[in-house]
C-alpha cells in the first residue's frame, strides 16, 4: 500500500516556493507602512509633535511598542515551522520592550500626581484607541494570515495564532502612536494591551481551528 | 534499512523542491524504513502503517517549510513525531469517550493496540490512577468491580480515571517540546 502512496506523491510533486522568514518581515513592513500613512494622513500626527520629540515621550513609546513587534515577529519566524524553537537571541527586544514599559511605570508613578493619571483615563479618545487598534488590528491579522500564516506547520497551532494577533495588534499601535498625544503609562496599559491582548485571544482560536496539520 | 541518511536526505530534499520527481521518489523510499522503525517503537504495529503514511503525507503537502539551509533529518523528525502525538491524543480522546458514555468497544485489533499504548502512557502518571485504569481500561473491570478491589468509592474512580487520562494528555503535549 504504501508504494501506491509513493506513486500518487512523486506524480503530484510541483515545484515548491519555501517559506521564508524574510516574506514575513517584508509584509509586516509593508502593513506598518501603509497602516502609518493612513493614521497620518486621516487622524495626522499627534498635535504635540515638537514637543514629544523634545521630551523624548514619542521616542519611548514609539521605541517600546516597535520593540516588542519585532519580539513578536521574531516568535513567529522561530515557530512556525515543525521543527522550530525559539531562540534565546530573539528575547532581546522583548526584554528592551518590557524594559521601557517597566521604567515608565516607575517613573511616572513617582512624577506623575495619581489623580493626573487617572484623569488620562477619561473622555473618549480610549474608546477610539481601542476601536482603531482592534479593527486595524483586525484587518493586519486577515492580511499576515493570508500571506504567511497559513501556509505554515507549527508544532503549536494556538500558540501561532495567538503571536499572530499580538503582533498585528503591536503592528497598529505602533502606528497609531504617531498620532495618539496620551503618555500616561496608564492609558497605554488599559487602552493599548486590552486590544492586543483581544487579538491575540481571537488569533489564537483562529489558530487552534484552521492551522492544525 | 533504517539508517537515519542525513547527508543523501539533504541531497534529495533540495532536488525534490525544485521538482525532481525521481529524488523524491528516493527520498520517499528511503525515508519508509526508518519511519517504520520510528514508529514500531512507540506505538502498537497494527497502527504504524497507517502513521507512515500519514507522515508521508504531511511532508508532501508541509514540504515548503522545510528550511534549505538545515538538515532535513530534524524536520522530518518532528513531522513524524507531531503525527505520533496527534495519534496519541486520538487515543486518549477515544478512551475519555468511552469512559464518560460508559461505552465499551469490542475487543478488536485497533482496541488492542490502543491498549498497548496506553500501557506506555501508565508509566507517566502517578500509580494509583494508573492502578485504577489499567483495571477498567486494560483489565475491563467494571467501575464497581475497580472499586471494591481498591477500596475507593465509585465516583473516586472515575475521578481519578478522569484525572489520570488529562495527566497522560498533558505528558504527551509535553514529549512536543522536548
Amino acid at each position: 500500500m504504501s508504494d501506491n502512496i509513493i506513486d500518487s506523491l512523486v506524480e503530484d510533486l510541483k515545484p515548491k516556493k519555501t517559506l521564508l522568514n524574510k516574506n514575513l518581515w517584508i509584509s509586516c513592513s509593508g502593513c506598518f507602512s501603509f497602516i502609518s500613512l493612513v493614521i497620518i494622513l486621516v487622524l495626522g500626527f499627534r498635535l504635540d509633535i515638537q514637543l514629544s520629540l523634545q521630551s523624548g515621550a514619542i521616542l519611548w513609546k514609539i521605541g517600546m511598542l516597535s520593540s516588542l513587534l519585532v519580539w513578536s515577529i521574531f516568535i513567529i519566524t522561530d515557530i512556525s515551522r515543525p521543527d522550530g524553537n525559539i531562540q534565546k537571541i530573539h528575547y532581546i527586544p522583548f526584554i528592551i520592550g518590557s524594559g521601557i514599559f517597566i521604567y515608565q511605570i516607575i517613573f511616572q508613578s513617582l512624577t506623575t500626581a495619581h489623580n493626573e493619571l487617572i484623569i488620562s483615563l477619561k473622555g473618549f479618545s480610549g474608546i477610539s484607541c481601542i476601536s482603531i487598534i482592534l479593527l486595524g488590528g483586525a484587518m493586519a491579522l486577515a492580511v499576515m494570515w493570508q500571506l504567511w500564516i497559513k501556509k505554515t506547520a507549527p508544532k503549536d497551532p494556538y500558540k501561532l495564532g495567538a503571536m499572530a494577533g499580538l503582533s498585528s495588534g503591536l503592528l497598529v499601535a505602533t502606528g497609531y502612536a504617531l498620532h495618539c498625544d496620551n503618555d500616561s503609562i496608564l492609558y497605554i496599559g488599559l487602552y493599548y494591551i486590552i486590544p492586543i491582548v483581544l487579538l491575540a485571544i481571537i488569533g489564537g482560536a483562529i489558530g487552534k481551528k484552521k492551522l492544525n496539520w | 534499512m533504517t539508517t537515519y541518511n542525513n547527508h543523501r536526505w539533504n541531497e534529495w530534499i533540495k532536488a525534490t523542491i525544485n521538482g525532481d520527481k525521481s529524488s523524491y521518489r528516493m527520498l520517499l523510499t528511503n525515508l519508509r524504513p526508518w519511519l517504520m522503525s520510528y514508529f514500531r517503537k512507540r506505538i502498537h504495529k497494527e497502527a504504524v502503517e497507517d502513521l507512515v503514511q500519514e507522515t508521508l503525507m504531511s511532508l508532501h503537502t508541509k514540504m515548503h517549510t522545510y528550511n534549505p539551509e538545515k538538515p532535513f533529518g530534524p524536520w522530518i523528525s518532528a513531522v513524524a513525531r507531531h503525527r505520533w502525538i496527534d495519534y496519541m491524543r486520538k487515543t486518549l480522546k477515544h478512551i475519555e469517550l468511552e469512559f464518560k458514555e460508559e461505552i465499551f468497544m469490542p475487543d478488536d485489533n485497533r482496541e488492542k493496540g490502543a491498549k498497548d499504548d496506553i500501557k506506555k502512557l501508565l508509566k507517566l502518571i502517578p500509580p494509583a490512577q494508573a492502578e485504577v485504569i489499567d483495571m477498567v481500561k486494560l483489565q475491563e473491570m467494571t467501575i464497581a468491580e475497580t472499586a471494591n478491589k481498591t477500596g475507593h468509592s465509585q465516583s473516586s474512580v472515575k475521578v481519578m480515571i478522569h484525572r489520570g487520562i488529562k495527566k497522560m494528555a498533558i505528558a504527551v503535549k509535553d514529549a512536543e517540546y522536548e
